[in-house]
């Protein structure tokens, strides 16, 4: 019943989105000949140091098996990467896109993984639809984020960009632009699902059923947005081979597991992004609220505001962002005095892991940076960020050494050369 | 008298480089002299040259013809009509080819190239040098 409806939605959102394209009739400039192929790039060279040295700090805290801290002094695995795309024009109607990426992934390699892979269909040039991979434009700069020339600092605020753990979408993405004056309004929805691999092994953690829909209003320096996805999310077999340890516990053990477990559970998310840019300075601002219960993953929100100068080729910068858990943090979990003697240890254990899992992600973080427009497609960026951890949280690092202590505050030093071509 | 030429060549330095910056008429936005456009708002311009949208408020379709990347004309357009610079417009650009969403609008060398696409295609709007404005070009007005 639950399934039928969640899939019967956005069956319904392609078809109003059709209707849309059925109506438009824009003159359509007339443009035609032989495909022409272009060939663009882009990437970053980039150091990062943190003064926690028993946990690793990354840009991609599920699918990245290291970074700075304890794997490395001064890490180049948090940022550094290359892009490569690949775009097709057939006609003005039909193109393509391939957009392949090496960056530090699951297993410690930097191969090339796709990205983007996707034929477009341009009904006018303000109606499309997209067929294939991409990446969800979840917040202001989510499918754009590994073009770090585009992004204004060092990397988008890890807390609020890592609310929703989905990064692309296999399946089909439409969008519909309409004009109110000098404004612009852009309707985009997609629907699909994907796959993203984890550490250390590759494992699988399927999304199905994916669909979102994301409203941007530009007007001048002005651009407005709201974004609402809904997914259905599965990790990997570890993570949940673990929540299935509790369902020998009877009945409550059971219910412990479908509690907590990341077992084809609904993932909602919603964001408000605000952007002010008038080209001398800029202030951008979003908020996003993502909802992963039942699962460990919980119900939290976070959000950022930042502001910047542009002093000819220098644009100092300050970020702040915090994000606040929502849910428990805590769980009691199995009664030990019900569990028979000979497995309470082995009950407690479990009880210990599950208050691991849930342990909190939130905090504060400041962060002072600045770019310098070297070139035309380069530029150079170093920022500060201070992180202030709430409460035995553990602020999104990885490989937590035994040593490491939750709950304090990490300083991070990072230095981003950004080039396009 | 050995002081006297410097500061004249300075003195003279200035006003140039203060006045290519103040003085309005350097560069100016154009259709055909055959287009049915007669005016478009700043914020319309920069929307058509930034790709956001293909047609004028009333309906005729319109190609834009960008200048060569580093052409000091290029810079000052987009400074003056959209406030953004020479980075600003390549970062923008960045964002829109590597998220799919479109590519930059053709580029030719030079003003005379651009005059000679706007006679060829009077959907064509471009920006030249206001010293090259004659009667094959309607010049739209400035900001």
């Amino acid at each position: 019943m639950s399934i039928a409806r969640s899939q019967c939605r956005p069956y319904k959102l392609v078809v109003a989105l059709l209707a849309l394209f059925g109506m438009t009739s824009v003159v359509r400039a007339q443009d035609s000949g032989a495909p022409t192929y272009s060939f663009s790039g882009f990437g970053t060279l980039g150091l990062v140091h943190s003064s926690e040295k028993q946990a690793d700090y990354t840009n991609s805290p599920w699918y990245k098996p290291k970074g700075a801290g304890y794997s490395n002094d001064w890490s180049p695995d948090v940022d550094s990467r290359l892009g490569l795309q690949l775009d097709a024009k057939f006609s003005p109607e039909w193109s393509a896109v391939v957009q392949v990426i090496s960056q530090l992934r699951y297993d410690n390699t930097y191969l090339p993984t796709v990205e983007w892979a996707n034929v477009k269909y341009a009904m006018t040039p303000d109606a499309s639809v997209r067929l294939g991979r991409s990446v969800m434009s979840t917040f202001l700069y989510s499918d754009y984020r590994n073009v770090g020339y585009a992004v204004p600092w060092v990397r988008p605020p890890l807390s609020v960009y890592n609310l929703m753990p989905v990064n692309y979408n296999d399946g089909i993405d439409a969008s519909y632009r309409f004009h109110l004056g000098g404004a612009t309004h852009t309707v985009q929805g997609f629907y699909g699902g994907g796959n993203q691999k984890s550490p250390p092994d590759g494992a699988s953690n399927p999304d199905t059923d994916s669909w979102g829909i994301f409203n941007t209003f530009e007007s001048g320096p002005t651009t407005l947005r709201l974004a609402y996805q809904k997914s259905t999310l599965t990790l990997n077999d570890s993570i949940n081979g673990f929540f299935d340890q509790f369902r020998q516990f009877g009945p409550a053990g059971v219910a412990l597991a479908d509690k907590y477990d990341a077992n084809k559970k609904p993932t909602v998310f919603w964001g408000v992004s605000a952007s002010y840019d008038p080209g001398p300075w800029f202030l951008t601002g979003e908020w996003g609220h993502s909802d992963l219960t039942p699962s460990f993953m919980g119900k939290q929100i976070a959000w950022y505001v930042s502001g910047g100068v542009r002093m000819g080729n220098v644009t100092p910068y300050a970020v702040y962002a915090n994000s606040r858990m929502l849910s428990n943090t805590s769980d009691p979990g199995l009664d030990l005095t019900t569990v028979p003697t000979y497995l309470q240890g082995y009950a407690a254990g479990l009880n210990a892991g599950l208050n691991a899992f849930l342990s909190p992600t939130t905090g504060t973080t400041i962060s002072l940076g600045g770019r310098w427009d070297v070139k035309r497609n380069m530029a150079l960026k170093l920022q500060y960020d201070h992180m202030e951890l709430d409460p035995n949280s553990y602020g999104l690092l990885i490989n937590r050494q035994p040593g490491y202590q939750p709950g304090g505050q990490v300083d991070l030093i990072n230095a981003v050369l950004d080039f396009v071509f | 008298m050995s002081l006297a030429k410097p500061l004249a060549f300075l003195a003279v330095g200035l006003s140039l480089s203060l006045g290519s910056g103040e003085v309005a008429a350097d560069v100016v936005a154009v259709v055909s002299a055959q287009s049915t456009v007669t005016t478009l708002s700043r914020e319309q311009i920069v929307n058509i040259f930034l790709g956001k949208t293909s047609v004028s408020p009333s309906g005729e379709a319109l190609v834009p013809i960008d200048q060569a990347e580093g052409s000091p004309l290029r810079d000052e357009f987009y400074a003056r009509y959209a406030g953004k610079s020479a980075a600003q417009m390549k970062a923008y650009w960045s964002k829109i080819i590597f998220t799919g969403r479109g590519s930059p609008p053709t580029a030719v060398p030079d003003s005379v190239a651009v005059k000679k696409k706007i006679v060829e295609n009077p959907h064509a709007i471009g920006y030249i040098d206001q010293s090259l404005v004659d009667d094959s070009v309607r010049v739209l007005p400035s900001p």
